[in-house]
């Protein structure tokens, strides 16, 4: 992996960067239901770092209401919360409307076979096991979000990338 | 005052027959969301509610059931405090949660509402509880405590040939 890969992902991206267009930039807010402090501190720093605005919140129902109110371009999910699991939270904003076609990328500290067919059958877009790394994070997010996010970062990828 | 008449499965049956049909471009401003995830439930309070002038949407789970309260923005909704998975309790609680729905009026409808379920959803912010069985009087009466007495005015100036409960009661 070539350390230009990794400067795409830092606050100052050197070299390809392309034009941005000087009218609004298009900011990608993030969506973090986490019942753990903790854990949403980490995710946040990480996206934080690369220019994502992360809006968080701490159980189901705030998910909820956040997702409708900011429309997140993406939302990272805890699977194990009181009250409702992230499972069926999974499910509620899948069904919703106007939440429905947002990337979902489900965090877990304890996954096993099932419960990934379970949430990938949900609708889950990406699965992350505790404890990750920021590579694996950004790959992760990559995944999810594609072009989309390259164009955000402006970045340009020309055939001289690997 | 006699006690609400117990309506036999035969009397249900003939009873529904003699509902109107409302115009349902009139009724659509009237929403009301039905939670249970019992078919017959539904379809009963739906035909009740129906002919009162109400629009009715049902849902069988919780999940259905949060996506249609933001969807449709109902002037209330009817839970059933007792379902699968995510149960009517929790369900009101992340209702009463999220600012699209929270202020929007729940009645609980139950077969087995005790102390306990009363105590928990009327602290969770339910505003009524009809237990089952129940009869078209009733259910009038605690759409009407929701919704206030006003709508039904409402409604019948909306489209006057409107039965009303008094009306299919005689």
């Amino acid at each position: 992996m070539s350390s230009d890969k990794h400067a795409l992902y830092g606050t100052h991206v050197k070299g390809r960067k392309a034009d941005l267009k000087k009218d609004e930039p298009k900011s990608f807010k993030v969506l973090i239901i986490d019942d753990d402090k903790w854990s949403i501190r980490i995710l946040s720093k990480f996206l934080d770092s690369c220019g994502f605005t992360v809006i968080s919140a701490t159980d189901p129902a705030d998910g909820v209401s956040k997702a409708l109110k900011h429309k997140p371009s993406l939302i990272f999910l805890d699977i194990i919360m009181p009250d409702i699991n992230g499972d069926q939270l999974l499910k509620i904003l899948k069904k919703i409307e106007d939440t429905s076609n947002i990337p979902i990328i489900i965090i877990s500290g304890n996954i096993n076979e099932e419960k990934l067919l379970e949430t990938y059958k949900d609708g889950a877009a990406a699965f992350i096991s505790k404890p990750y790394t920021r590579r694996i994070l950004f790959e992760k997010i990559e995944e999810c979000m594609g072009f989309a996010l390259f164009s955000f970062l402006g970045v340009v990828v020309t055939s001289d990338e690997e | 005052m006699d006690d609400p008449k117990k309506l036999s499965n035969a009397e249900i049956d003939s009873t529904l027959k003699t509902l109107d049909k409302v115009d349902s471009e009139k009724s659509q401003a009237y929403p009301i969301l039905i939670i249970d995830d019992d078919n017959w439930i539904q379809r009963i309070l739906s035909h009740y509610l129906k002919s009162w002038g109400f629009e009715t949407y049902s849902a069988m789970d919780a999940f259905e059931g949060i996506a249609y309260a933001i969807k449709y923005r109902p002037l209330m909704i009817i839970l059933d405090i007792l379902m699968p998975e995510v149960t009517g309790e929790t369900l009101l609680k992340m209702l009463k949660k999220i600012e699209i729905t929270m202020d929007i009026p729940v009645l609980i409808i139950s077969g087995n509402l005790n102390k306990d379920v009363l105590g928990n959803t009327y602290k969770e912010g339910a505003m009524g509880f009809i237990s089952k069985p129940f009869s078209q009087q009733i259910l009038f009466e605690k759409v009407r405590e929701c919704l206030g007495p006003s709508i039904f005015n409402k409604m019948k100036a909306d489209n006057p040939e409107l039965s009303n409960i008094e009306e299919v009661n005689s």
